[in-house]
C-alpha cells in the first residue's frame, strides 16, 4: 500500500508524524481559542513569533538550527502579547492587534535581511519559516511533538469538567471555586508552545488556520462540547496527513530532473483544513447554508401546494382562471390534482391532505381562542401558518386538550381526520 | 551607475537636491531616475497612501479586515499574473511586473471578495466575525501560495511578496504609485463627509440616505489599491504596518479628524525618507544591506510605542487619564 510510505519511509515519516502531533495540539487548543473569540489573537502571536525565530538563528550563529531557537521565538510572543495588552489600554483592540503583527512582523524582516547578508544558508533557512519546511523534521521532532500532544491531552481529559465550565460560564465557574486564571494561563501557555512549535513546519503566516478551521468545521456538524473535542482534532489530523500527501505528491508531480520544486507543506495543509471548514459550513446536513436553504425552499414549495389544495379544497367550482390567478405556482404533476379543460380537481388522495389542513387551522384556532385568550377575529393570521407546521402528534394532542371539537371560533365545522 | 554610490546620511541630501535641480531644468530624464530616487517615491506616495487609510481604518475598527485583504491580495496578483502571462508570454518581464490595469482589476476583485466572504461567513454561516476573518485569509493565502509556486516553479516568489524588494523597482513603477496615491487622495476627499458621518454615527448616515455598506466597501477597495501599489516595494504584510504604525502614533497628540489625517501622512512621509536615505546609509558606511521596508517598519514600531509611552507618562505626570477610545 503506497499510503504505509508516508509512516514508514525515514525521510517522509518525520514531516508526517510531527505535522499530525501538531495539528492535533492546535486543533484542541483552538476549541477554546475559538469561544474565547481570540482567533485573531493567535495570528498575531504567530506573526510576532517570527522576529523572535531570527534572533534565536543569530544568537546560535551560523550553526546548525536547534529546537532551541524556539525559545526566542516564545519570548518574542510574550513580548509582543505584553505590548498588545498595553495598547489596549490605550486605543481599540482591533488597532492594538494590527500595530503588534506589523510591528513585530517588519523588525522580523529587518532581521531576516541581517540574516541573510551575514550567512545565506541560515538566511534561506529563515525564510522557510514563512510557510514552513516540515521536511526539515525528523523523529526527535515526531517524539517531542507527541510529547506536547500528549500532554494537552492528559491536561483536557483530567480536567474535562472546570475547563467546559469554565469557557461556557466564567461566572459560574468562579462561585464553584475554580482557578480561571490559573486555567486559563495553562490553556494559553500550551497554545503558545503548539503555535511557536507548529512555525517550522506550518510557517507564521498560516499557522493560526489550524487554530481556527478544524473547529469552525467541527461546530457545524456537533452540538455537543464533548463532540467538539473529538471532531475538531479529528479534522486536525486529516487536514495534516492530506496536506502532506498533497505537498509531497505536487512536488513530486511539478519537479522535473535537475530542477526540484518543493511545495510547501504548510499551505497544503492550511489548504485542506479551510476546505474541510467551508464544506462544512455550506454543506453540513442541520447548520449548513446549502442545507438550510434547501430545508426553506422544501417548506415554501410544501406550503404552496398545500395553499392551492385547500383552496380547491373549499371552493371545489373554481374555475381555471380563477386559481391561476390567486396562485403563481401549481404544481402540476402530483397525485393530488387533476388538471382539466375547464378547472382544477383534487384526486381522493387530495381531498384528504386539504381536509387535514383545514382541520388544523381551525383547531389551531379553537386553541388559540380557549387557551392563549385570543379574540376570535385575530385568530385566522396565525393559523395560516401554523397549518403547515403542526405534525400528526401536535395535532393528536391538540384534539385531546381540546376535547375534540366540532366547531372552530368562526362556527364553521372542523372536518374530521382524513385517512388516506 | 548610482549616483549615491559612497553617500552617507547627510550627503545623500545634498546630492537629491543636487539631482532634483537638474530634473527641473531638464538636465535630468526621467529614465535616468536612481534605485533610491524611484523607492524615495515609490515608497513616500505609498506611506501617505496608507497612513491616510490608516486614520479611516482604525476609527472603524477594520484594520484587522485590512489584515485579511492583506493576505488575500496575494491570490488576486497571482490570478491576474497568470491570466496575463498566457495572454502575452512574450511581455512578461521580471516576476509580477504586469500592467497596473491587470493589477487595478485583481485588487477590486480581491477586496470585494474578501469582504463579502468575511461578511457572508459571518451573517449566514453564523462563524463569529473574528474566526471567519481568520479562515478567510489563511484559504486563500494558502492557496495563492501554492499557486505561485506552482505557476513560476520557485519557492521565492511567495516569500518575495510577503518581504518586498525595493532594488527590484522600475522607473515604471513610478507611473503606477502616482494614480494610486492620487485615486486614495481624491477617494477619500470627496467622500470625506460621509466617511465621517458613517464612522462616528452610522444610523445618522443610514438616515441621511447614505450608502454605509458602499463606504465599507469602497474603503476596502482602496486598501487593496494600497496593497498593489506597494507590495513589490515594501511587502504585502508591512503594508499593513504602514496603515497601523502612523495611525496609533500621533493618535495621542492630535484633537481633530482633519489634523489627524496631515499628522500621520506627514510622520509616515518623514519615515520613509528617513527609512531609505538610511539603507543607503548603512549599505555604505557599515557595509550593512538591510530591508529598507523593514527598517521604515521598526523605525516607525519603536517610535510610535515611545511616543504612546512618552505621552501616557508626561499625562500622569500632571494627572490626567489616558485612554484615546479608538
Amino acid at each position: 500500500m503506497s499510503l504505509l510510505k508516508y509512516f514508514a519511509d525515514p525521510v517522509l515519516r518525520g514531516p508526517m508524524g510531527g505535522t499530525i502531533f501538531l495539528c492535533l495540539t492546535l486543533s484542541l487548543v483552538g476549541i477554546f481559542v475559538f469561544f474565547q473569540k481570540r482567533s485573531l489573537v493567535g495570528e498575531m502571536l504567530s506573526h510576532a513569533a517570527y522576529p523572535g525565530v531570527i534572533l534565536g538563528l543569530l544568537f546560535f550563529g551560523c550553526s546548525e538550527m536547534t529546537e532551541s531557537v524556539l525559545f526566542f521565538a516564545l519570548g518574542a510572543c510574550l513580548i509582543a502579547l505584553f505590548l498588545m495588552r498595553w495598547l489596549m489600554t490605550k486605543v481599540s483592540q482591533d488597532l492594538a492587534l494590527t500595530f503588534t503583527l506589523s510591528a513585530f512582523f517588519g523588525f522580523g524582516i529587518l532581521l531576516l535581511s541581517l540574516l541573510q547578508f551575514s550567512c545565506g544558508y541560515l538566511g534561506r533557512l529563515a525564510e522557510s519559516f514563512f510557510f514552513g519546511q516540515a521536511a526539515t523534521m525528523g523523529d526527535a521532532q515526531v517524539r517531542n511533538y507527541g510529547l506536547l500532544a500528549l500532554v494537552v491531552v492528559a491536561f483536557i481529559t483530567l480536567f474535562y469538567k472546570e475547563l467546559k465550565i469554565l469557557l461556557f460560564d466564567e461566572t459560574f465557574a468562579k462561585t464553584l471555586g475554580i482557578r480561571s486564571k490559573i486555567f486559563n494561563g495553562i490553556l494559553f501557555f500550551f497554545t503558545l508552545v503548539a503555535l511557536v512549535a507548529g512555525i517550522r513546519s506550518v510557517g507564521v503566516v498560516l499557522i493560526s488556520a489550524i487554530l481556527v478551521a478544524p473547529t469552525i468545521a467541527a461546530r457545524q456538524l456537533v452540538n455537543k462540547f464533548f463532540h467538539l473535542l473529538w471532531l475538531a482534532p479529528l479534522f486536525g489530523v486529516i487536514s495534516a496527513f492530506l496536506g502532506n500527501i498533497l505537498s509531497f505528491e505536487l512536488s513530486s508531480l511539478y519537479s522535473t530532473e535537475g530542477n526540484r520544486l518543493v511545495i510547501p507543506t504548510g499551505p497544503a495543509i492550511v489548504l485542506v483544513a479551510s476546505l474541510i471548514a467551508l464544506l462544512s459550513i455550506f454543506f453540513a446536513p442541520k447548520r449548513g447554508i446549502v442545507s438550510i436553504a434547501l430545508r426553506l425552499n422544501k417548506f415554501k414549495k410544501k406550503r404552496q401546494l398545500e395553499d392551492v389544495l385547500k383552496y380547491l379544497y373549499r371552493h371545489p367550482d373554481a374555475s381555471k382562471l380563477e386559481v391561476e390567478n390567486l396562485f403563481s405556482y401549481i404544481p402540476k404533476k402530483t397525485q393530488y390534482i387533476l388538471a382539466q379543460p375547464t378547472g382544477y380537481q383534487l384526486t381522493e388522495e387530495g381531498k384528504t391532505v386539504a381536509q387535514n389542513i383545514v382541520r388544523l387551522h381551525r383547531l389551531w384556532e379553537v386553541y388559540l381562542v380557549r387557551f392563549m385568550g385570543k379574540g376570535v377575529q385575530e385568530v385566522h393570521e396565525d393559523a395560516e401558518e401554523m397549518e403547515h407546521i403542526l405534525t400528526p402528534e401536535m395535532e393528536l394532542k391538540l384534539t385531546k386538550l381540546l376535547d375534540d371539537p366540532k366547531v372552530d371560533p368562526h362556527q364553521q365545522p372542523i372536518p374530521p381526520r382524513g385517512s388516506a | 551607475m548610482n549616483p549615491y554610490t559612497d553617500s552617507n546620511f547627510f550627503t545623500f541630501f545634498s546630492i537629491l537636491l543636487n539631482r532634483i535641480g537638474q530634473f527641473l531644468t531638464g538636465d535630468l530624464l526621467f529614465s535616468d531616475l536612481a534605485t533610491d530616487e524611484i523607492q524615495l517615491i515609490v515608497i513616500g506616495l505609498e506611506s501617505i497612501t496608507c497612513a491616510l487609510l490608516g486614520v479611516w481604518l482604525s476609527l472603524r475598527k477594520m484594520t484587522m479586515l485590512a489584515n485579511a485583504l492583506s493576505h488575500t491580495i496575494l491570490l488576486g496578483i497571482v490570478i491576474v499574473y497568470l491570466i496575463f502571462r498566457t495572454l502575452y508570454p512574450q511581455l512578461t518581464n521580471g516576476t509580477f511586473h504586469i500592467p497596473l490595469s491587470y493589477l487595478i482589476l485583481a485588487a477590486i476583485a480581491t477586496g470585494i471578495f474578501t469582504t463579502y466572504l468575511v461578511s457572508y461567513l459571518t451573517t449566514v454561516g453564523k462563524v463569529y466575525e473574528d474566526a471567519s476573518i481568520g479562515l478567510v485569509f489563511t484559504s486563500l493565502f494558502a492557496l495563492g501560495i501554492l499557486l505561485v509556486n506552482i505557476a513560476t516553479r520557485s519557492a521565492h516568489v511567495g516569500i518575495e511578496a510577503v518581504m518586498g524588494n525595493p532594488d527590484g523597482l522600475l522607473p515604471s513603477d513610478v507611473y503606477e504609485s502616482i494614480p494610486i496615491f492620487l485615486i486614495t487622495l481624491i477617494g477619500l476627499t470627496l467622500f470625506h463627509r460621509d466617511l465621517l458621518a458613517t464612522t462616528f454615527d452610522p444610523v445618522f448616515a443610514i438616515s441621511k440616505g447614505m450608502y454605509t455598506k458602499s463606504i465599507h466597501y469602497g474603503l476596502m477597495i482602496l486598501v487593496s489599491f494600497a496593497l498593489i501599489g506597494g507590495f513589490r516595494a515594501i511587502g504585502v504584510i508591512m503594508v499593513l504596518a504602514f496603515i497601523a504604525s502612523p495611525a496609533l502614533l500621533v493618535r495621542p497628540f492630535i484633537k481633530s479628524i482633519r489634523s489627524y489625517l496631515v499628522a500621520s501622512a506627514l510622520v509616515a512621509l518623514l519615515f520613509s525618507i528617513v527609512g531609505v536615505v538610511l539603507a543607503r546609509h548603512l549599505v555604505e558606511v557599515y557595509g550593512l544591506a538591510l530591508s529598507t521596508g523593514g527598517l521604515i517598519v521598526t523605525l516607525l514600531a519603536l517610535s510610535t510605542i515611545v511616543a504612546v509611552a512618552g505621552k501616557t507618562l508626561v499625562d500622569r505626570l500632571i494627572g490626567q487619564k489616558v485612554k484615546y477610545g479608538v
